[in-house]
Parts: C-alpha cells; sequence; structure tokens
C-alpha cells in the first residue's frame, strides 16, 4: 500500500519483537494465551452445540436432552465428538503438499522444506495453499489426495495480498470440495478447528480452539487461537459443522509485527483468510492472474497510523490518487462508505481492495465535498526526489536563495542568488516546507511557476522551472558557509565548545561539538556513533570543529556503555538524542543526519530507519554493508538520502537503494575506523549540505 | 505467575456444574476448595490409582486434583544454561517416578516435591537410552500413581490434560501447572527422519498445547477421564517445518522397557540409526547423470543416461526429475545421495520421477 509508512520500518519495534517472539520470550508468550483459551472454553461451546440448527451435519449424539449437561463429562465427551465429527466431514478436503528441489534460504532466513498443506475447493482440481509454503520456488510440486493417489500440480497464481496460491491438478474423479461457512454466521468465541496434513498424507492434524476476533490484518483475517504453524499452514479453519472458515496462513498483521507472520507460530494468534475472499477471486485466479493489494499513492506528512484527520500534502507522481486530481490540503472523509477519522482506517479500507478494483473516496477541499473514484493500482512508479538545485533560507516575505547550483533547473531558469521566492503556483511561501512539498509532487515535465523579488526588493516576476529527479552523482559544489546572523564578532563564530551531554536514565556518555552561535538560527544536527569505546574529546574537537563552525552543525557522539561493543538497544540513543536536543534548539530538519563509523555504521542504519521522519539522511564511514533490510520504495515527503564511505561493495548497496528510488551515493575510500583524520571531511561535507538543496 | 489454586480454578471451569462463583475472587471458595482438597487427600491415605472405568463419573476438576497427586516436581543438577528442573510422575505404590532422562538426573539425590507438599529424595533405578526416559525409586510412597496397565490409547483428535512443571513455575507445595489440549496426530520421528534430532525415532502424540517448554518434559498426558496416554517428550525441533513441535512419548511404547527397568535389566542402545550400507549404491551403478549441483537444494534433474545401465532399460530419460527413492521423498539431489548410500549396491531400487506432468514409478534392477 502506498500511503505514508512505504518504511517507517518501525525498526526497533519490530527487530526486537523478532527476536523475542522467536526466542525463549514467544514460547513463555504462548503459555500465557494457553491459559486464556482454557478459560474462555465452555461458555461459549456450550451455546454454539446449542444454538446451531440440528439439521447440520454433525449429529451432537453426546447431548440428547439439557438434562445431559449436568453431567459434566457427558458434555466433554460431546463435545470431543461433534469436534471429531467435523474434523471427519472436512478432512476428505485436505491435501498434502510436497515440493522439490528450490532455495533453501531467502535473506538469510531459512526456508523449511517440509511438506505443507493444501485445501480443495473445486472438484476439478483446483487447490488453495499458503504462500509460505512455496517460498522456496520449488523445481516441482506434488499434491498427496487422502485416498493415497499423487499428483503433480501447477501454481496457477498468487494472491500477495493474502498470502495465498492457487494449484491445479489434473483429477481423474471430481474430488471433494470444501464447504464454505458463511461469514455472517462467524462469532467471536466460536469453536473453530485448524486442519493440516504436513505430518501424513492420509490423516489431518488437528487443533482446537475458538475465534478470537474478526476483520484481522486490515481486514484480511479472522483470528484463532487454535495452533496455526508450518504444520497446518494452507489447511482450512473449520467451524463445528465442518464448513471451511478461511485458509490458515502467516498474514502480514499489522505495523507492530512487521511483515513476517511466521513469527506468531504457536502463540496463541493464528490467522485464516476467509474462503469467501479466496473464492470471489477464485475465477480472477484460474485464469492465471496474479492479485497484489491495491495502491492509492496518496502522501501525508505524519505516517502513523493514529495521526488524523487524514490531511494530505499530495499524491504521489503518476498514482492513482495523482490521476484523479488529489492534491494537497485535500482532507479524507470517507473510503467505500466508511468514514476515515484516522490513517488506519484508511488503511484498513484499502487492504482488502486488490490492484484493478475501484474505491471511492470522499474529500473535502477548502470548503467543497467531492467524491472521487479511483482506480487501484499494483504499482506506482518509483519515486525519486525531485530537484531544482537550490538552497533556501527562511526570511521575510518568502524564501530568500542562498545558493545555486550551476547547470541546475533553477540556475537554468534564470534564478539568482539573494532573490526571495515569494510563491510558488499562486501559493504563498512562508516556510521552506511550503516549497519542499509542492516540489516533492510535483509532475516531471510540469514547470513551477514562481514568483521571485530581485534582492533590491524593487522588482517582482515570474519564473517557471520545470523540476528534474535527483541527479545520480553526488552533487559537485562547494557551498557558501553558513554565517550567523547579526554582526557578532568573527572570533565569537569561530568558536565551537565540546561538552558531554546528560540524558535522565541513560547511563552512556555522550560528547557534543557546540558552536557558540547555536542559538542564534537554525542549526544543522549531526549524531554520530563511533566504534565501541570510549572516545577522545580532543580528538573529536580536532577533526569535527571546522565542520561545526563553517557549516552550523551541532554533533553529538554517544559512547558504548560497553567498551567492547555496542548493544541493539542502544540503537534507541538517537531517538532520545533527537528528541532532546529538538527542545533546546532550533533544528534544521532537512539537515538533520544519523551517521556512524565502523560498527557504529550499522546502529545508524538502524536509527535513521526507526526516526526517518526526523532526519534527512543518514552515512556509514568504513562500515561494511551488503544489503540493507528496506524493501519499502522511497515515497514523496519520506525521503531519506543515504550515504556510504568505505569499500567498493557499497556500490551495489548504493545501487540497490537507487532501484527503490531513494538517492543513495557511495564513495571508495580507505577508512581506518579507529582514525577519524582517514575520513574524507571534503566528500562527507559536500554531501551533508546536498541535504539542504531543493 | 499464578498460584497453583488458580491453575486448578481455571481447569474447574471445565466443569459445566459451577455454582456461579469463581475461584480467582472468592476467597471463601477458595477455601471451600482448599478443604475438598483436602478431604481428597484424606480419602487417598492409601496409594491408589484411579481405574478409566471409576473416572467417567467423576468431573474434569476432580481428574485433575487426583491426578496432580500423581505427578512430581523434579529437582536436580543444571547450569551452563540447562535447567535443573523437571517434571515426572509416579507409576507405583512403592514410589517409582517416571521421567525422562536428562542431565537433571545427574546428581545423587534427586530431590522430589509432591503436590501434597512433601519432599522426597529418589535415585536412578535404570534408564532406557533408546526411549531418553529413567525410572526413579523414591524413599517414600506415594499418594497415588498411575498404573501404566490401566493407560490409555490415544487417537488423533482426542481431547488431552498434559500436566508438568514447565517453567519451574511452581514452587515448594504448589500443584504443577495443567494445560488442556487435543493430539494433533500420532507421527513416527523415524517418518520424518532427518528433520528431528531425537534418539527415540517411534510413534509420537503431536499435541497443540504448548508444552514445549523448560521443565515439562517427563510430565503426564491424560485424557479427560485422567489415564495416562503418555509422558511428555523433551524439547525438540522439526527443522523441515523450522518449529518446535509439542509431543508425548504414548504409554504404549513405554510400558515393556519400564517393565524391564523395574525387573532389574539393563537395556543397552540399540542402533535406531539408518546404517549406511557397506557397499552403498552409486549414480554411476543404475546409469544416470544428474544435471550440475551447483545449489544446496539442487532438484534431482537427470541429465543424461547411461546406454544399456539399468536406468536406460527402465526407461528413464533426460529431464526426468527422481521425486522419490525407495518411496522416500528427495527433495534435492543431496538427499537423494544420502538415500542411496543406505542401499546395496546388489538390490533394486524403486525410482519415482515426473516427466512433464506425468508420474512415472520404475524399479531400476543392477
Amino acid at each position: 500500500m502506498m500511503l505514508t509508512s512505504y518504511f517507517r520500518l518501525n525498526g526497533i519495534k519490530s527487530c526486537r519483537m523478532g527476536a523475542w517472539l522467536s526466542g525463549i520470550g514467544k514460547r513463555r508468550l504462548a503459555v500465557g494465551l494457553c491459559a486464556l483459551a482454557l478459560s474462555c472454553g465452555l461458555g461459549l461451546q456450550l451455546e454454539t452445540l446449542l444454538a446451531q440448527s440440528p439439521t447440520g451435519t454433525p449429529s451432537l449424539t453426546g447431548i440428547q436432552s439439557p438434562t445431559d449437561h449436568r453431567s459434566p463429562m457427558s458434555l466433554v465427551l460431546a463435545e470431543q465428538k461433534a469436534l471429531q465429527q467435523a474434523v471427519t466431514h472436512v478432512a476428505p478436503c485436505v491435501v498434502q503438499i510436497e515440493t522439490f528441489g528450490g532455495l533453501d534460504r531467502i535473506d538469510d532466513k531459512a526456508i523449511a522444506s517440509g511438506p505443507t498443506t493444501g485445501t480443495i475447493v473445486d472438484a476439478d482440481g483446483w487447490i488453495v495453499t499458503s504462500l509460505h509454503g512455496l517460498l522456496q520456488q520449488p523445481a516441482s510440486i506434488l499434491v498427496n489426495l487422502p485416498d493415497g493417489t499423487r499428483a503433480p500440480a501447477q501454481i496457477v497464481a498468487r494472491d500477495y495480498s493474502r498470502e495465498i496460491a492457487l494449484l491445479k491438478i489434473d483429477a481423474l474423479s471430481p474430488l471433494p470440495v470444501a464447504q464454505p461457512s458463511d461469514p455472517k454466521s462467524w462469532q467471536v468465541g466460536q469453536w473453530s478447528i485448524a486442519l493440516g496434513k504436513t505430518y501424513d498424507a492420509r490423516s489431518v492434524t488437528q487443533s482446537y480452539g475458538i475465534i478470537s476476533a474478526l476483520g484481522r490484518a486490515y481486514g484480511r483475517a479472522v483470528q484463532t487461537d487454535a495452533k496455526v504453524s508450518p504444520i497446518n499452514y494452507g489447511g482450512p479453519l473449520v467451524d463445528l459443522f465442518g464448513n471451511v472458515i478461511g485458509i490458515l496462513t502467516p498474514i502480514a498483521a499489522g505495523e507492530m509485527l512487521g511483515d513476517d507472520g511466521t513469527v506468531l507460530y504457536d502463540s496463541g494468534i493464528g490467522f485464516a483468510v476467509p474462503l469467501s475472499d479466496i473464492l470471489q477471486r477464485l475465477p480472477t485466479m484460474k485464469s492465471g492472474n496474479d492479485i497484489r493489494a491495491g495502491k492509492l499513492g496518496v502522501v501525508t506528512a505524519d505516517s502513523n497510523e493514529m495521526a488524523g484527520p487524514v490531511r494530505l500534502t499530495g499524491a504521489a507522481p503518476g498514482s492513482p490518487a495523482a490521476k484523479v486530481g488529489m492534491k494537497a490540503g485535500d482532507v479524507i472523509l470517507e473510503a467505500n462508505g466508511r468514514p476515515v477519522n484516522l490513517l488506519a482506517d484508511l488503511r484498513h479500507v484499502l487492504a482488502s481492495i486488490d490492484a484493478g478494483q475501484s474505491m471511492e473516496i470522499v474529500i473535502r477541499r477548502d470548503q467543497q465535498t467531492l467524491t472521487m473514484s479511483c482506480d487501484l493500482v499494483a504499482e506506482i512508479p518509483v519515486y525519486r526526489r525531485r530537484f531544482l538545485g537550490m538552497q533556501v533560507e527562511d526570511s521575510d516575505g518568502g524564501l530568500k536563495i542562498r545558493a545555486l547550483i550551476g547547470d541546475s533547473p533553477a540556475a537554468l531558469s534564470g534564478l539568482e542568488v539573494g532573490q526571495t521566492v515569494t510563491h510558488c503556483n499562486d501559493q504563498e511561501l512562508v516556510q521552506r516546507e511550503n516549497l519542499e512539498s509542492l516540489l516533492a509532487v510535483a509532475d516531471l515535465d510540469v514547470p513551477l511557476r514562481l514568483t521571485v523579488q530581485s534582492e533590491d526588493g524593487q522588482s517582482k516576476r515570474e519564473i517557471s522551472v520545470v523540476p528534474t529527479k535527483w541527479p545520480d552523482k553526488l552533487i559537485g559544489h562547494d557551498p557558501p558557509v553558513r554565517t550567523p546572523p547579526g554582526n557578532g564578532a568573527v572570533e565569537a563564530t569561530n568558536v565551537v565548545q565540546i561538552t558531554e551531554l546528560k540524558l535522565a536514565d541513560i547511563p552512556n556518555k555522550i560528547h557534543a561539538i557546540l558552536p557558540a552561535a547555536a542559538k542564534l538560527r537554525p542549526i544543522g544536527c549531526l549524531l554520530v556513533f563511533s566504534e565501541p569505546g570510549e572516545l577522545s574529546a580532543d580528538k573529536l574537537k580536532t577533526n569535527w570543529e571546522r565542520l561545526a563552525i563553517d557549516y552550523g552543525w551541532l554533533i553529538v557522539f554517544p559512547v558504548s556503555n560497553n567498551p567492547q561493543a555496542w548493544t541493539r538497544d542502544e540503537v534507541e540513543l538517537a531517538s532520545r538524542l533527537l528528541a532532546r536536543l529538538d527542545q533546546e534548539y532550533t533544528i534544521d530538519r532537512c539537515r538533520t543526519v544519523i551517521g556512524g563509523m565502523g560498527v557504529g555504521g550499522q546502529l545508524a542504519l538502524i536509527a535513521a530507519l526507526v526516526e526517518k521522519e526526523r532526519i534527512a539522511g543518514t552515512f556509514t564511514l568504513g562500515t561494511s554493508l551488503r544489503r540493507l533490510p528496506l524493501r519499502t520504495a522511497n515515497a514523496p515527503m519520506q525521503s531519506l538520502d543515504f550515504l556510504f564511505i568505505g569499500d567498493r561493495q557499497l556500490e551495489s548497496v548504493a545501487e540497490q537503494l537507487g532501484k527503490l528510488g531513494y538517492v543513495a551515493n557511495s564513495i571508495a575510500a580507505e577508512i581506518d575506523t579507529s582514525k577519524w583524520d582517514t575520513v574524507p571531511f571534503e566528500a562527507l561535507k559536500r554531501w551533508l549540505e546536498s541535504l539542504a538543496y531543493l | 505467575m499464578k498460584p497453583d489454586w488458580i491453575v486448578i480454578a481455571e481447569s474447574n471451569m471445565w466443569n459445566s456444574s459451577r455454582q456461579g462463583v469463581s475461584w480467582k475472587s472468592n476467597p471463601l471458595s477458595m477455601g471451600l476448595f482448599m478443604m475438598a482438597l483436602l478431604a481428597m487427600m484424606l480419602s487417598y491415605r492409601t496409594p491408589r490409582h484411579v481405574s478409566g472405568q471409576e473416572a467417567t463419573s467423576q468431573s474434569l476438576h476432580q481428574t485433575v486434583v487426583a491426578s496432580e497427586l500423581k505427578t512430581v516436581k523434579l529437582f536436580g543438577a543444571g547450569g551452563m544454561g540447562l535447567e535443573s528442573y523437571q517434571s515426572g510422575f509416579f507409576i507405583s505404590a512403592e514410589g517409582h517416578i517416571l521421567t525422562v532422562w536428562s542431565t537433571v538426573l545427574d546428581v545423587s539425590d534427586i530431590i522430589c516435591v509432591t503436590s501434597d507438599g512433601r519432599k522426597l529424595k529418589a535415585q536412578v533405578l535404570g534408564i532406557d537410552p533408546n526411549l531418553e526416559l529413567a525410572v526413579l525409586l523414591s524413599d517414600q510412597p506415594p499418594a497415588a500413581y498411575f498404573s501404566l496397565e490401566d493407560s490409555a490409547q490415544a487417537a488423533p483428535g482426542d481431547r488431552v490434560l498434559a500436566i508438568s512443571n514447565l517453567f519451574g513455575i511452581a514452587t515448594g507445595s504448589e500443584m504443577s501447572s495443567v494445560q488442556k489440549g487435543a493430539v494433533m496426530t500420532i507421527t513416527e520421528l523415524r517418518a520424518r527422519r532427518g528433520n528431528f534430532q531425537s534418539v527415540y525415532q517411534g510413534p509420537a502424540l503431536i499435541i497443540d498445547a504448548m508444552t514445549n517448554n523448560p521443565g515439562a518434559a517427563g510430565g503426564a498426558l491424560l485424557n479427560m477421564q485422567g489415564q495416562l496416554l503418555g509422558m511428555l517428550g523433551k524439547e525438540l525441533r522439526d527443522t523441515s517445518a523450522n518449529i518446535w513441535i509439542n509431543y508425548a512419548l504414548p504409554a504404549a511404547q513405554f510400558k515393556e522397557s519400564v517393565g524391564n527397568i523395574l525387573a532389574g535389566k539393563t537395556i543397552i542402545r540399540s542402533q535406531a540409526t539408518r546404517k549406511v550400507a557397506d557397499r552403498p549404491m552409486s549414480l554411476s551403478q543404475l546409469g544416470l547423470v544428474l544435471i550440475p549441483n551447483i545449489l544446496s537444494k539442487t532438484p534431482a534433474y537427470i541429465d543424461s543416461v547411461q546406454p544399456r545401465s539399468p536406468a536406460a532399460s527402465a526407461g528413464l530419460k533426460p529431464d526426468d526429475l527422481i521425486l522419490f527413492i525407495n518411496s522416500q521423498r528427495v527433495a534435492s539431489q543431496a538427499a537423494l545421495m544420502e538415500e542411496l548410500n543406505t542401499i546395496d549396491r546388489g538390490d533394486g531400487v524403486l525410482v519415482m520421477v515426473q516427466r512433464g506432468s506425468e508420474l512415472k514409478e520404475v524399479l531400476l534392477q543392477p
């Protein structure tokens, strides 16, 4: 989904959660939830047994008359019998799937290759399963039918939104078909049975639970406390009548848990995609068409799910939202007839709509209410930051141009340093952010109309600039130094102070280089994770003070607690420090950067992904990297620039990021990560200043 | 952490004849419960076990309380990241305890704490290295015990209770924890050979209660009537699915072995793992050349077939994909080689291949 959370990795949370869940913590959690299931078991089962019509499939012979309920054991046995009948009813529709060949690792994660489960949905040999069991892209797939026959299968289509695959085998005779349970009949608390076939092709595995929630995973799944794991992914979750509620699959459940649903295995949280939703899409899938989640392409300043009202800062260029003319300032009120108060509401509606389907959106623009119909798409063109080639600073009546890059669209259009841009496309410019958000969603072939006031304030004229994509190469330009305002003595501006900061309840030592004039103007904020171990304040000052003085950077260096190593938790230092500095100083968002040297570079990257909304860029010095765990494409107003200085391998890392639309550069240099003076400061300085360009 | 009486009280909710009071909130009911427990303990003055016949008339709550008195928390050696506790249960009036064989038992006196609060000492009487179980003898007779003669056989779908001291959560006289679940399936650990690093290779009851946790091993698996179905196994990972599994050894599997230990026989480790054949079969023997094995899971596609070889006379062709060797799935060339290594050079080999969308099974006779 395009929206805004592109790559709000929720870094720390998801990483930690993952580690926690996959370790012993996961298993502790499982125990806790198990006890929960125990306590809510019986009340509902009685109700379900009695409420459901006697004409249903299982004959509840254990319960003849109300008086029988008084015998506790007979109720337990009657329930067991009913559960067994449901299982027997559906078992012939459950098949075992075996795979041959394929990958054994994806992204350093071992891929299980054991048998998996499928559910027959059409007598003609159509079988659905979980995408999870086919991740390894096997060379061959065999389906083992309950009667012992084997048949080769083909993957016909995949539903990437619901993590479901459709297989086809040649059936010699009509196969038994799983009957869907009516979604209207579902109640949280009713019995649900998870079935699998991984252990034995002829008999099913079964786990009993209840429906824990409906409409989970943004409306795409039913949640159950029956045990769901690779043992039964692809199998059915059935009701007491043996009708299929859904197909078990580790669907991505939400931001908190990241995109790997398997971490939840056997945790008391399992998901099934409603069979009715799958059957609805079966004709499309049978003809070989994959299904993907639909993307809309609206851009909001805040990507937090709980943010609301949903006010747009624009529409991603080329997106469905842009095509229907949605623009900055629009507030989304409704989506497909459902009210949208929070970003999560919109996401909830979007997730269940496929690419190719349309959705109706009601927006408020100025005083008007407009209804728009958008045709959602699978992919929105990769977004790359727009480029004009100028630096501006807020000044009276507009934005004053402080630097221009030769041959840039801005320079070529006749803009000059010292001019003040007062309007863009007739919209008044008060702060840099005004122009930034207009530029972010600007089309590449449509000129922006800038109203420009000459340096002496005498004349005004209009200049058209056509934005381009941000250049691939590092901007080769020496920007003018940033002198503090006022006519303070030159000596005073040349002074930096090296000091130590203290954060409440954080034991780490933190060195800081503070320019004397730090409070006089918006200042750049640079946070550098070094190699673990004590840092010499003198050496920090010698190497970094020039940058701090000339370009107005406040630079902080946290020191690892353990002199031998950084711990993952210390990534959090970045968030704490930035928040603290934000309170004391006027920080330029476009010049807020997290960087790192050696191992510290890895912390910097993680911290940068977590603090993405607060910072403009991240860099590493002499950090060896092969791949970044970043799959979310770049998006307007969410850009993050990368610089990697070090070995030649980094070029391919930058390239990968470039493909996702990010501005990423690499510079080959030999860096001794224990010596600051091996850092190519000139290149670093240029890159840091490039962040401030529009 | 919840006190033992809540564990019991929750299981009591299964009892549909509850009187509308909650054990959790009502101290009076808790008092009543403790009295009931006391009364029950008094009635068990002589060691006894409840047979399946008797059990059908009792409530689940009674089942649980009666079974708790037969189980025991074991404390022994630990350290180096290993837990120093596990679970066990009484199997005789003399005080024999069945548990899993583990490093916890590596002490001269194993401390056994019963659910009626007694602290006993026990020593290892004998072990079965193949089933990884141990029989201990405690210095005092139990209040009650499970008779192996009265154990029952579980079927898939049966609802079960697991009683164990998982995570060592019960201390002192606290009761062990009761978990409910169902038998998901019964599978041969042997059939998924290579997937489990388990010494035990026989049938196992896979259950959906989360028993794969420290301290649970050696606990009792019961049916709803309180009959013994099996013993909870050690922590075990299923590498073919990348998950931990919850399982128990069926009672039928250890009955004989326990009898032998009680009779004073020593059980020696059998060669349970498959042997590499003395004269292992090779691909060239069969006349097969596979595509280059460049991936860790290269599929076993036939690249060429030697003329006048067993493969040629059976009609195998290039591009056939070998799926099964003697009915064993070979998901990769590595798995194929491993399988061939167990076959004698002189024996026939049953091969199933996929040719296009067709499956073909042939016997290669060297």
